[in-house]
């Protein structure tokens, strides 16, 4: 993006003063970035704030939530993501029957050793598609949300770390409820943000039948890069510069909700930190070695808007979640740096 | 809420009474004040319990004006009445004689008008009249605003009627109970509307009203203001009388005449100066003298008059020049175009050569005093502008008419041995008359005379007792008086050095304004004339203060009027003479004579000091916001402790201009928001478009880059963007935001919080010790 580069002349005594390999790393995010949403692109037709988003997850460290109407191409977006690293995936379908020990894994007993010995489950991979998630009992969908809360799995009093990187890409639908498990807010919490894919446009719908008529284009997808880089980038992408005054902007948003008068329930801290964090994301996937306002706004949406609990008045007002944050945002002051 | 409306009916009751106060000025006593109090408050309580009992505005006003009639019968109709109750038509014919008499009274007299019965009964009628429009209209009917019509109809018959300006104090009162009226019938109405008002952010409920009663406030306030200053700059309009009456001069018989007094009274103070115009006149020169009207030769018991002998008419046409045809003298024509002055007065300059009275004659009298047959509009005279040697004045020429009968030397009154002691310490036994005049005038004209109208009544120093036995003495002992006191001074002191001396009246030569002056009544003048054989009456000037007249050049001692002459000159002065610039109340003839030789733009300057004052307040009172402004805006720059806050001040500035011509980013909008709405709002293109952007790019970078990050000046950048946006602005937002910038505003806030702070905190400390 050149045109970040004219408007940013950072100079290179600043960067190397403070830390050595931001500017370099910035461009490596930039790149490697870039590749990916190209990639994923090119399968999920006409997306691509679907799979910015997902990217922006990624590189924060976050997991997703995918919530759809069925055959919008939920479980598509976190396959081609998964595809695109070059990493180690695991597919989980959800179904009632699915046990704790089929997420987390089991002890078995190893006869040629006369011991315990742990069989790592599903989770144990870099990036876990769980289809459907809803479908599963709460019990199990608790043992899958705490590995992703922790980054490791408990078994039998031994704890299992798991690989870096660790992303969840969960789906959901909304509209079958019938023998279902919603997920409760609470745990929807977890999640750093939750995409929407929503219809494609009529143009964006006939390339995708000229496309997959010959079969599908996630077999010829090529991974564009693999763990150790996303870990580098993620690196790269913690040390974006936040001001004192944009994490009081952060912090004046999250409160926000939690005053205003259209909603039952605000964002939680987690959802604070979160929102900081995919912020870092958003302004590095701009080239920008600091986080600006716009990134925060840009990125509240997709991170607050399925933590929140309209009231009644609300909902009966028609009013999305996303509604009342557009109203919020254009409320709460930016603030100036005080003397 | 209350359907009596108690407040409103005060209110109006109010304005009503104090609407008629400007009357206080026109009669004699304060008798009618009373009963018009007890009718206004009559009709407001009636109002005020009928309305609570009936919701029909015709019954309320049928039972007010029941009221009002039986309370104006039983305090005026007494006698005249059916069981001394009931008004009947015997109390109508009485009232209608009364109100008879009172128009008679008030067509006879001028101001102050004796408080007769019928002149009570008829203002009591009056106010009551206007007491029952205001209380029916604004309060029964509910439309304050259109009880401002009666109100001021009102004002207009008690106010124009006195001749003469009326104190602000007059027209604020019943104005300020108006507008209370007003606002009181507004806020009631706002809050009606209730839901319309908009609630604030926080979602409080607030009064409605207090979103609107900061902006009417200021509206009123400041409407009152201007109603009272807007008169100071416009002129004196010519009074408009009732019934043709009231509000005349003294003496006057007719409406809008002026004539002048011929005998002068030393002991009265003059008071109430008539700004009325007596006579208008174009001149070529630029040093007119005064107008004389009258010549006054006896002086007895402290007043001067004008004896039998001098009054009679002996010839018409103008006095043959006297004195002799050495002496440089220059003609002027002196043009009336307007006179007001009463037949047989007639205001001339001297001496005189021709008058042109359109075939009319002219009488003289046997001292020279002129008269005519009726009042002239407009005449001609031409005078001579004499230029005097010292030679001349020394001549053994003719004694005047009437020297013989001891017109000019007679002395008379108390004082005279006062005098006698004055003169004799003032001037030197050998000084010739022209010294003599000239020692007296400096004299005179020296600061140890005060120029006041109100005469102090001096008390002795040893007994304490008051002296107010003679008027010359109290004069010469107080040592302040106006002009009649020191020409008469100044005359007595003359006969007692035998030089023939004389009393002149007339007018001073008035103001200056669109090529003309014009003279008021408060010009009038009293001066004295000495007789110099080759020069015949010669003007003197004693009379010191920004009243009196022009100090002729040759009444000067010539070191006062020639700076390099040496002093030895007026070494033989007893009493010190400073120089005319240096007296310390110095007067406005003297000014006009040594300022007279300004190049134009310098007397235009003085001619109209007032409105220059005017102006440059108005000016000066427009810069006041743009000013705060620019101090704000530089002292947000200096305070800034590093680049950061230099590039965050300039942008809170930009900001702020860009508001006041009406370009504002939405609340809740990062720079980067900003700066595109400002782009696309201001129609920024080109480079104002890119300056825009480095703004926004800098201003991101100060905020929330790492702290380091080297951060450029964005002075000329915020100057490219302002100068693009106001050139695109319509010229009245321009103006608007130059004039009233909110940075100005802010700043003025800023030093009222820290005024109103100021106290508090003081307070808070002084509680801690």
């Amino acid at each position: 993006m050149p045109a970040h580069d004219e408007v940013h002349p950072a100079p290179e005594h600043v960067r190397t003063e403070r830390a050595p390999h931001t500017g370099a790393a910035l461009d490596q995010v930039l790149q490697v970035a870039s590749s990916l949403q190209n990639a994923m692109n090119s399968v999920i037709e006409g997306k691509p704030a679907a799979v910015r988003t997902a990217v922006i997850a990624l590189l924060a460290e976050g997991h997703i939530l995918i919530e759809d109407v069925p055959g919008v191409g939920k479980t598509m977006l976190a396959k081609t993501l998964a595809r695109c690293i070059d990493a180690s995936v695991r597919r989980v379908q959800f179904t009632p029957d699915l046990l704790p020990s089929d997420i987390t894994g089991v002890s078995v007993y190893n006869q040629d050793v006369r011991d315990f010995e742990f069989r790592p489950g599903a989770i144990f991979a870099n990036v876990v598609v769980g289809d459907e998630i809803n479908r599963a009992s709460p019990k199990t969908q608790s043992a899958l949300l705490e590995s992703m809360e922790e980054s490791q799995v408990t078994v039998d009093g031994t704890t299992y770390a798991l690989p870096r990187p660790f992303m969840v890409l969960a789906t959901q639908n909304p509209i079958e409820m019938e023998g279902t498990y919603p997920l409760p807010e609470a745990q929807r919490d977890r999640f750093m943000a939750r995409i929407s894919m929503g219809y494609p446009s009529a143009r964006s719908e006939l390339e995708m039948l000229d496309q997959h008529g010959a079969g599908s284009p996630l077999e010829a997808l090529r991974p564009v890069t693999d763990a150790t880089t996303v870990i580098s980038m993620i690196e790269a992408v913690r040390r974006v510069h936040a001001s004192q005054a944009l994490k009081q902007y952060v912090v004046d948003v999250t409160q926000a909700t939690r005053t205003s008068s259209a909603l039952r329930l605000g964002a939680s801290p987690r959802a604070s930190l979160h929102l900081l964090r995919a912020s870092r994301a958003h302004a590095a996937l701009a080239g920008r070695d600091h986080v600006l306002p716009d990134d925060v706004q840009s990125m509240t949406t997709p991170v607050l808007a399925h933590r929140l609990m309209l009231t009644g008045e609300s909902q009966l007002a028609h009013r999305s979640a996303a509604d009342v944050l557009a109203d919020l945002l254009q409320r709460v002051r930016v603030p100036a740096p005080t003397r | 809420m209350n359907r009596a409306r108690p407040v409103e009916t005060l209110l109006a009751a109010l304005a009503s009474f104090t609407v008629a106060l400007p009357l206080l000025t026109l009669f004699d006593s304060n008798a009618w004040v009373r009963p018009t109090l007890v009718v206004v408050a009559t009709i407001a309580v009636v109002g005020l319990v009928l309305r609570s009992v009936t919701a029909s505005a015709l019954r309320v006003f049928a039972g007010q004006l029941v009221a009002a009639t039986l309370v104006v019968s039983w305090l005026h109709g007494r006698g005249h009445l059916y069981y001394g109750v009931l008004p009947g038509p015997d109390t109508m014919r009485t009232f209608g004689i009364l109100l008879g008499e009172a128009q008679q009274t008030v067509m006879a007299f001028s101001v102050p008008v004796p408080t007769e019965r019928g002149v009570i009964v008829g203002i009591t009628m009056l106010v009551g009249l206007t007491a029952l429009a205001t209380d029916a209209i604004a309060v029964t009917l509910r439309l304050p605003a259109l009880s401002g019509l009666g109100l001021l109809t009102a004002y207009l018959v008690s106010a124009t009627n006195s001749g003469e300006g009326l104190s602000w104090k007059y027209f604020v009162l019943p104005i300020a109970f108006w507008l209370g009226l007003v606002a009181s019938q507004g806020i009631t109405s706002v809050r009606r509307w209730g839901t319309a008002v908009p609630r604030t952010a926080d979602g409080e409920d607030h009064d409605p009203v207090l979103g609107v009663a900061g902006t009417a406030r200021l509206l009123g306030a400041g409407a009152l203001a201007l109603a009272v200053v807007v008169p100071a700059v416009v002129p004196h309009l010519p009074t408009t009388y009732l019934a043709e009456g009231l509000g005349r001069t003294e003496n006057g018989t007719g409406g809008g005449s002026v004539r002048l007094n011929t005998t002068l009274d030393l002991r009265r103070s003059l008071e109430s100066q008539s700004q009325q115009p007596v006579i208008d006149y174009k001149t070529s020169t630029s040093t007119p003298v005064p107008l004389r009207v009258a010549i006054l030769t006896d002086y007895r018991n402290g007043e001067w008059s004008t004896g039998f002998d001098a009054n009679r008419v002996v010839t018409n046409g103008v006095e043959p020049a006297v004195g002799s045809p050495d002496v440089k003298r220059t003609d002027v024509k002196v043009e009336v175009t307007e006179n007001r002055l009463e037949a047989p007065q007639i205001a001339l300059p001297t001496p005189l050569r021709s008058v042109d009275l359109d075939g009319a004659p002219l009488r003289r009298n046997f001292v020279g005093g002129y008269e005519v047959d009726r009042t002239r509009g407009d005449y001609s005279a031409t005078y001579s502008e004499l230029a005097p040697e010292e030679s001349d004045f020394s001549g053994n020429g003719p004694e005047p008419a009437g020297s013989e009968q001891g017109l000019y030397t007679e002395l008379g009154g108390e004082g005279i041995l006062r005098l006698s002691e004055l003169v004799d310490s003032v001037v030197p036994s050998d000084a010739t008359p022209l010294e003599t005049a000239r020692l007296l005038q400096a004299h005179f004209r020296s600061s140890q005379y005060t120029y006041s109208l109100q005469l102090p009544t001096p008390t002795d120093p040893v007994s304490g007792r008051t002296m107010m036995s003679d008027p010359l003495s109290n004069f010469l002992v107080s040592r302040t008086g106006y002009c009649v006191q020191f020409a008469s001074a100044f005359v007595m002191a003359a006969r007692l050095k035998g030089i023939p001396a004389r009393m002149a009246i007339g007018f001073l030569p008035g103001t200056f304004a669109n090529g003309g002056y014009t003279v008021r009544a408060a010009d009038a003048h009293a001066w004295p004339e000495l007789w110099f054989p080759d020069l015949g009456w010669t003007r003197f000037e004693p009379t010191p203060g920004v009243r009196a007249g022009a100090a002729p050049v040759y009444s000067l001692i010539p070191s006062q009027a020639d700076p390099t002459a040496s002093p030895s000159a007026s070494a033989t002065t007893s009493a010190p003479a400073p120089t005319a610039s240096e007296r310390p109340d110095s007067d406005q003839g003297a000014v006009r004579d040594t300022t007279s030789s300004l190049p134009g733009p310098l007397s235009w300057a003085r001619d109209n000091l007032l409105t220059i004052g005017i102006v440059l307040g108005i000016i000066l009172s427009l810069l006041l916001l743009p000013v705060a402004a620019w101090v704000r805006r530089r002292r947000m720059r200096l305070d800034a402790r590093d680049d950061a806050e230099r590039v965050e001040a300039e942008w809170a500035s930009l900001i702020s201009r860009l508001g006041d011509i009406g370009i504002a980013p939405p609340a809740g909008s990062t720079p980067g928001q900003a700066g595109a709405r400002l782009t696309h709002d201001a129609i920024l293109t080109g480079d104002s478009k890119a300056a825009m952007g480095r703004i926004v790019d800098t201003v991101e970078r100060a905020r929330y880059a790492p702290p380091s990050t080297p951060i450029d000046d964005v002075g000329e950048d915020a100057k490219a963007v302002w100068k693009a946006a106001v050139s695109a602005r319509q010229r009245g937002d321009r103006a608007r935001a130059y004039l009233v910038p909110g940075d100005g505003v802010q700043q003025w806030n800023d030093v009222k919080d820290a005024a109103l702070d100021w106290p508090r905190q003081a307070w808070a400390r002084l509680r801690r010790r």
